[in-house]
């Protein structure tokens, strides 16, 4: 009898407690899914109102502290979720050439929709490599120059007389009318690996 | 106020929704880990540098696994191994507290090595341990077959709140990203979102260009996608007012009427399969279908689930050669 009333006793407290817990994740994402004011739309905020704008990210940032290694904890970063932000305008296409010693010029290896050149094609298109090498607007990922040293040493291993390895992107235009990109040769994200660098 | 809160998060269900959202997702999960090593990307993603890009290439603390075991490729595949096998455990339900509390904890590991990652690496840390803290071995898992040959009574009654915590989640992830939206998902950009997405090369599943001609379906599409991921927030009251046929006056008639719920749901799930079909985002597209299940209640899955019965049923009885 009395362990019976015990046991609900502390049922009864669990239930507080989930569904505190519950609460508290919920307004946890809710802060955490705060997105920063775009400065266009906080010009035209009223003066006052545009200050407690501006502050957003650093409230959220405070109230967020002291959970942050818990979320840390379990990589979870954000729930500001921001998937194709923008499209259209210039994009990039990811190119990997190789050159020999008495070659002047680079031979195209690997060209994003090139199936004329597909070099460990699979690889270098698998999801998880994908986010190593695609360029968003604010860059490439700080793992792009391991992924590009990666790709050099299978290409000296594949192709005993290359000596350097160019990894770069394209910058190409999207054109209006689902038609497609047009090419730019304007290129971004440059890296070179000798052969001589990757020896041990 | 605060005792109907209490409730709501007290609140028990059948087990289907969760069990089906345990299958697909880490299912989706399973097939991506294998499919890095079937193209054989486990030392490139997470070996260190020279043989591996892992750490992301920048400056963080070794990871924890990878401080006791050391770095090195053999760690990088056995951290790989060990989330392939506790996927695969976690899809079949075999010991799922502990398989599920593996599954989170390597892909936790594989994250620390490798920090890179896109929308649906974020999502899976989130669901991974809302599932691990859910009854979804409850029905269609090894767990559950066991305890029959036991001679245990089924769990017919799980805790529902895992499920209205995934339920919230795909909302805001879905009205988050239209929050974010540039011009060219709205009429100042004259909807030619979709259309630029397939003509960008890195995400174009066909050549760029090809689908030129459907160019104004594309641009309907970008409306739809607008609309669906806008009116997100109101899929609770959609789904609300579905359940319930004396609520919700002429509005509750409306949605009835016009299915809203079930409009707002095919539309999400053709934004998907559209995606899946045109765009090369991996698992993206599966992973979030797979996610659906947590919109539906246990009752509507096991219907769906006795029709495809009942239709697979009578296709295997026909008589071959009168067809």
């Amino acid at each position: 009898m009395i362990l019976s009333v015990q046991v609900r006793a502390v049922g009864s407290v669990w239930r507080y407690l989930r569904a505190g817990g519950i609460t508290l994740l919920l307004l946890l994402g809710f802060v955490g899914g705060w997105q920063p004011i775009a400065p266009n739309v906080l010009a035209k905020l009223p003066a006052r109102l545009g200050a407690l704008a501006k502050r957003v990210p650093e409230v959220a940032t405070v109230l967020l502290r002291p959970f942050a290694g818990v979320a840390g904890f379990f990589r979870i970063t954000s729930e500001d979720w921001a998937l194709f932000r923008g499209t259209g305008g210039v994009r990039h296409r990811l190119w990997i050439e190789a050159r020999g010693p008495r070659h002047r010029s680079f031979v195209l290896l690997y060209r994003v929709h090139d199936p004329e050149h597909a070099y460990r094609k699979s690889t270098i298109e698998d999801r998880r490599v994908f986010n190593l090498w695609n360029a968003h607007n604010w860059g490439v990922s700080a793992a792009y120059p391991h992924f590009a040293r990666w790709v050099a040493a299978r290409i000296f291993e594949d192709y005993p007389h290359f000596r350097e390895v160019r990894v770069r992107e394209e910058q190409v235009t999207i054109r209006a009318a689902s038609q497609g990109f047009t090419e730019t040769g304007q290129f971004d994200y440059e890296r070179v690996v000798r052969r001589d660098e990757l020896r041990p | 106020v605060i005792e109907r809160w209490v409730a709501l998060w007290d609140r028990r269900e059948a087990p289907q929704s969760l069990a089906l959202v345990r299958i697909l997702f880490v299912g989706a999960l399973l097939v991506d880990l294998l499919s890095s090593g079937a193209h054989g990307a486990v030392f490139l993603l997470w070996a260190p540098p020279p043989l591996g890009a892992a750490f992301g290439g920048v400056e963080v603390p070794s990871p924890l696994l990878t401080a006791w075991f050391g770095s090195s490729a053999t760690t990088a595949v056995l951290l790989w191994a060990a989330a392939v096998l506790a996927s695969a455990l976690v899809v079949c339900g075999v010991a799922y507290r502990f398989t599920s509390s593996v599954l989170v904890v390597a892909m936790i590991a594989l994250a620390e090595n490798q920090p890179v990652g896109d929308g649906i690496d974020q999502l899976i840390y989130i669901v991974l341990p809302l599932l691990a803290c859910s009854r979804a071995d409850a029905c269609w898992s090894f767990d559950a077959w066991y305890r029959a040959r036991r001679g245990r009574p089924p769990e017919t009654a799980i805790p529902a709140w895992p499920r209205y915590l995934l339920f919230v989640q795909l909302v805001w992830l879905y009205f988050s990203v239209a929050r974010h939206r540039n011009a060219t998902w709205g009429p100042l950009g004259g909807f030619s979102a979709v259309g630029n997405v397939l003509g960008d090369p890195h995400f174009a599943r066909f050549a760029p260009g090809t689908l030129a001609l459907l160019d104004p379906l594309l641009r309907v599409s970008t409306v739809c996608t607008m609309i669906f991921e806008v009116s997100a927030p109101l899929a609770p009251l959609w789904t609300w007012l579905d359940r319930r046929p004396s609520r919700g006056g002429r509005l509750g008639d409306f949605v009835r009427r016009a299915r809203l719920r079930w409009a707002w749901l095919a539309l999400g799930a053709s934004l998907h399969l559209g995606i899946a079909v045109t765009m090369r985002l991996g698992i993206f597209p599966f992973a979030m279908l797979a996610l659906y299940p947590a919109l539906l209640f246990p009752d509507e899955i096991a219907r769906g689930v006795a029709r495809l019965s009942a239709f697979a049923a009578s296709v295997s009885t026909k008589d071959p050669v009168s067809n």
